[in-house]
């Protein structure tokens, strides 16, 4: 017989806790982000199936941050869980191969003004928005998100707020 | 302070420090802009942090971790989220009635950590960032007799004990007493016996802590958690707002007035300065950086200890009246300098060593509680004086030490330590000895690394900048490493910055030599211009000659006016009505060009032929004039023809000393040759077949 259960690492525990504590948080984040729920929670999941990927001292160290930096770079860059096949392989892709859950987005699947203007910043300032606002990060914690200094993630913050704010006055009238 | 959009968003999101954030809520009093920037930001911080959640239910969980494979199917999910409230990144002014603001200069009540809450790996913030509550605004519904009319304590201090040896702090009675007075209103218990009879609330209300606004006191009975495992009812305690009272109002009013008033003209050794609005600097006054105050700084403490009357030494810099007036007033030099200022030098007086003892015992926790609390004396008008004076201690802008660099706090050259000099040396007695002192004190100071003491510092490894800095003027090394580096920072180092250009005179000093050298390049330039005449201003000077060559034959001929302008291009080069003798030949055809210029003894005269080459399709001759201007310059103009090429230089000959083509204008089909005879003689000239210029010269 094989042993067909998966292999759970003794560090997996560490992040699964890490990662079930701020899955509401991380799922909110890709959905505003992205602007779409269904990509949201493949982009979730491929950004906690590659931070399983980081060393458990850097998980330790940065804490949620790790988790917030993995899903930025999996919404940034389209890394979904699982992957989608490339190539000539997605012509004889049988169905959608998703992650199927079942979230309670509520109101946050709906466009509004605010969302409507937050879909017209940048990627970076958008992350930079929610992660400070929406996610409640501190500057240390979304430099280690963005993947800069934090000197840069409070710049990124205020220009973002400036355009955020100038965005959203024009398109309120 | 820079009232910046990084510094506004910086400050709604408490992430500046407690000295400039306590410097930009001064400056939000008075500066509208300021504050509608501030009020737009938090809008926007509102507006999303108001955006729907997504929830995500533990099944959903469940099979999200176990295909990721963080699970496995059969296992259960971790511990569920702790939901917690996030605080409200909004720190409001204490003139809004909040119980503590930045600008306060006494520290926050330690409150105790919460063990419901998990504490963050990340973010989580030093007790030194000051991160005050939400306030609840307008909450305020203390009545006028519930205000609290007693004069709080003064903020805790820093006291110079007298010499005698520091004794194991015994508890007062009195001082405890005094204690459990101040802890009234924090939550104390409430006994059942005592609310037994009281009308049962079906919603028992308890409120853990109770934040009165009032200084940190010295002790502080803990507070007693009510007994929930009885089910007797118990009181609901009368919910006070906890705003401050009048005096606290008026106490940070003052401590807000000082703020402003210092803004005005002070100089600041901050990175960051207030730009526009009420307390920004003048245009004039930002001349030259300066590091560090030149004001003593004030420090309230207890009376003085024996009241030692020092000889003030020559100051170099004045400092503020206002300063000055409280230092009179307190007369107390700080506590902190005490240790570096008592230096072990043989012949000191015993009871100087015991005043440095007892300055440094003080800060011992255990008995500094008790000799604050000893030395507090009833309020008169004195302390009060000391308390405003405190106020406006942690607002002036003094340098702190960073205690946490591994840098000492350096020292600029110019400060000057009156009281620290004589109340070091006032025991030995003799001035000489005072001056060998500062000497020595100087030259320690002068070894250290840049205004760093080398005893307290880890010395950084010697580099290209450093030793540049070694090298530079005594000025430069003002540089302080543990200042943050900004633009005013850096300018010592590589001179004038871009950023800086206020601040430094050499900068207007270039800019006015450069100045002057554009203006004198220009006028140079004007000068060299002139020598040589645009081609407008040419053609009168090159048609005057021609006028007054062929005024004698040519009378009646009309004049040359500029208004040719093609011809007048060419430079000395007469029109063709202006040639004596002239002869006209050719047929008007064009597509010419002369091949070759020959010359030479013929038969019965001497002969000059200019042969032409031109393409087969081209027939004819080209117009050609031919006629002398003077005695002994004859012309050769062609019309049609492209330009010459290869035209061998002959030799000088009797007849012919040169033969020139002048220069050809662009595109005029114009060209001119000048031949200079050695004598004026009579000419014949003719076309040959294959359009051959000849011209016979008798």
């Amino acid at each position: 017989m094989i042993n067909v259960s998966a292999h759970i690492a003794p560090e997996a525990r560490e992040l699964a806790a890490t990662a079930r504590e701020q899955l509401d948080d991380l799922v909110t984040y890709a959905t505003h982000l992205v602007n779409r729920q269904a990509d949201a929670v493949a982009f979730v999941a491929g950004g906690i199936h590659h931070a399983s990927r980081y060393p458990p001292a850097r998980l330790r160290v940065d804490g949620r941050a790790a988790l917030y930096r993995a899903v930025t770079r999996a919404c940034r860059h389209g890394q979904r869980f699982p992957p989608r096949p490339q190539g000539i392989g997605r012509m004889f892709r049988r169905g959608a191969g998703s992650v199927r859950v079942e979230v309670e987005e509520g109101s946050a699947g709906r466009i509004n003004t605010v969302k409507r203007a937050l879909a017209m910043l940048g990627f970076d300032r958008r992350a930079a928005l929610l992660l400070r606002d929406l996610c409640g990060l501190d500057y240390h914690e979304m430099s280690r998100a963005l993947e800069c200094s934090p000197e840069a993630a409070a710049r990124l913050v205020a220009a973002a707020r400036r355009e955020f704010g100038s965005i959203y006055r024009e398109i309120a009238l | 302070m820079r009232c910046s959009l990084l510094a506004l968003s910086s400050y709604i999101d408490t992430e500046l420090d407690q000295e400039p954030a306590g410097e930009l809520e001064a400056h939000l009093v008075a500066c509208d802009r300021c504050r509608t920037a501030i009020g737009h930001l938090r809008e926007e911080s509102v507006r999303i942090g108001a955006l729907a959640r997504v929830h995500v239910p533990d099944d959903a969980v469940h099979d999200l971790f176990s295909q990721i494979g963080l699970i496995a199917e059969e296992d259960e999910l971790p511990e569920g989220p702790v939901h917690r409230d996030r605080p409200a990144p909004v720190e409001a002014p204490p003139w809004f009635g909040a119980e503590r603001g930045a600008a306060l200069p006494w520290a926050p009540r330690p409150t105790a950590h919460d063990p419901s809450q998990p504490r963050e790996l990340m973010g989580e913030r030093s007790p030194i960032t000051a991160v005050a509550e939400p306030p609840e605004l307008l909450l305020w519904d203390e009545t006028i007799d519930q205000i609290d009319t007693a004069i709080p304590e003064p903020p805790p201090v820093h006291v110079v004990q007298s010499p005698e040896p520091a004794a194991t702090p015994d508890p007062d009675p009195d001082i405890e007493a005094d204690a459990v007075d101040d802890s009234e209103p924090y939550p104390i218990a409430f006994e059942p016996d005592s609310v037994a009879d009281d009308e049962p609330s079906p919603t028992a209300y308890v409120e853990p802590s109770f934040n009165a606004p009032q200084p940190p006191p010295f002790t502080a009975a803990a507070p007693q958690p009510p007994d929930l495992s009885t089910s007797a009812p118990m009181a609901v305690p009368p919910r006070l707002a906890t705003g401050p009272n009048a005096f606290q109002r008026l106490r940070d009013a003052v401590a807000v007035r000082f703020a402003l008033r210092r803004g005005g003209d002070a100089d600041f050794d901050s990175g960051v300065e207030i730009v526009s609005g009420i307390g920004a600097p003048r245009w004039d006054q930002r001349t030259r950086p300066r590091h560090w105050n030149d004001s003593r700084p004030v420090v309230a403490t207890a009376p003085a200890p024996a009241a030692i009357e020092t000889p003030s030494l020559p100051s170099t810099a004045k400092p503020n009246p206002l300063s000055r007036f409280m230092a009179r007033i307190t007369a107390v030099r700080p506590v902190d300098d005490v240790e570096d200022a008592v230096p072990d030098v043989p012949g000191t007086d015993s009871h100087l060593d015991a005043a440095a003892t007892a300055a440094i015992a003080p800060r011992d926790e255990s008995k500094g509680v008790a000799n604050t609390a000893k030395a507090t004396p009833p309020p008169e008008l004195a302390d009060v004086l000391s308390e405003v004076a405190s106020l406006a201690a942690p607002l002036e802008r003094t340098h702190t030490p960073a205690t946490n660099s591994t840098y000492a706090a350096p020292e600029s050259w110019m400060d000057e330590k009156p009281s620290e000099r004589t109340f070091e040396y006032r025991g030995a007695g003799s001035a000489p000895a005072l001056d060998t002192e500062l000497e020595s004190a100087r030259e320690e100071e002068d070894e250290t690394h840049f205004g760093v003491a080398s005893g307290a510092v880890t010395a950084p490894p010697p580099g290209r900048h450093l030793r540049r800095l070694q090298s530079q003027r005594p000025d430069r090394r003002d540089w302080n490493p543990a200042q943050p580096v900004t633009g005013r920072h850096v300018l010592p180092l590589g001179g004038p910055a871009v950023g800086a250009a206020d601040r430094d005179r050499r900068l207007w000093l270039f800019g006015a030599v450069t100045v002057v050298l554009m203006l004198l390049g220009l006028l140079i330039g004007r000068q060299v211009t002139q020598t040589k005449l645009p081609v407008a201003a040419a053609l009168p000077k090159a048609t005057a000659p021609a006028v007054q060559a062929t005024s004698p034959p040519t009378a009646s001929l009309p004049v040359a006016t500029p208004a040719v302008a093609p011809t007048a291009i060419i430079p000395s080069a007469p029109a063709p009505q202006q040639l004596t003798g002239a002869k006209t030949l050719g047929t008007g055809s064009s597509g010419f060009s002369v091949a070759d210029v020959r010359y030479g003894e013929h038969p019965n005269d001497f002969r000059l032929v200019f042969d032409m080459a031109f393409p087969d399709s081209v027939t004819g001759d080209p117009n050609t004039v031919i006629g002398y201007d003077g005695p002994t310059t004859l012309y050769v103009e062609f019309t049609g023809v492209a330009g010459a090429s290869n035209i061998a230089t002959m030799p000088a000959h009797q007849v012919v000393m040169s033969v020139a083509a002048l220069p050809m204008a662009r595109n005029s089909y114009r060209l001119i040759f000048k031949i200079t005879l050695s004598k004026n003689a009579p000419f014949d000239a003719y076309y040959l077949s294959g359009a051959r210029l000849v011209i016979d010269i008798t």
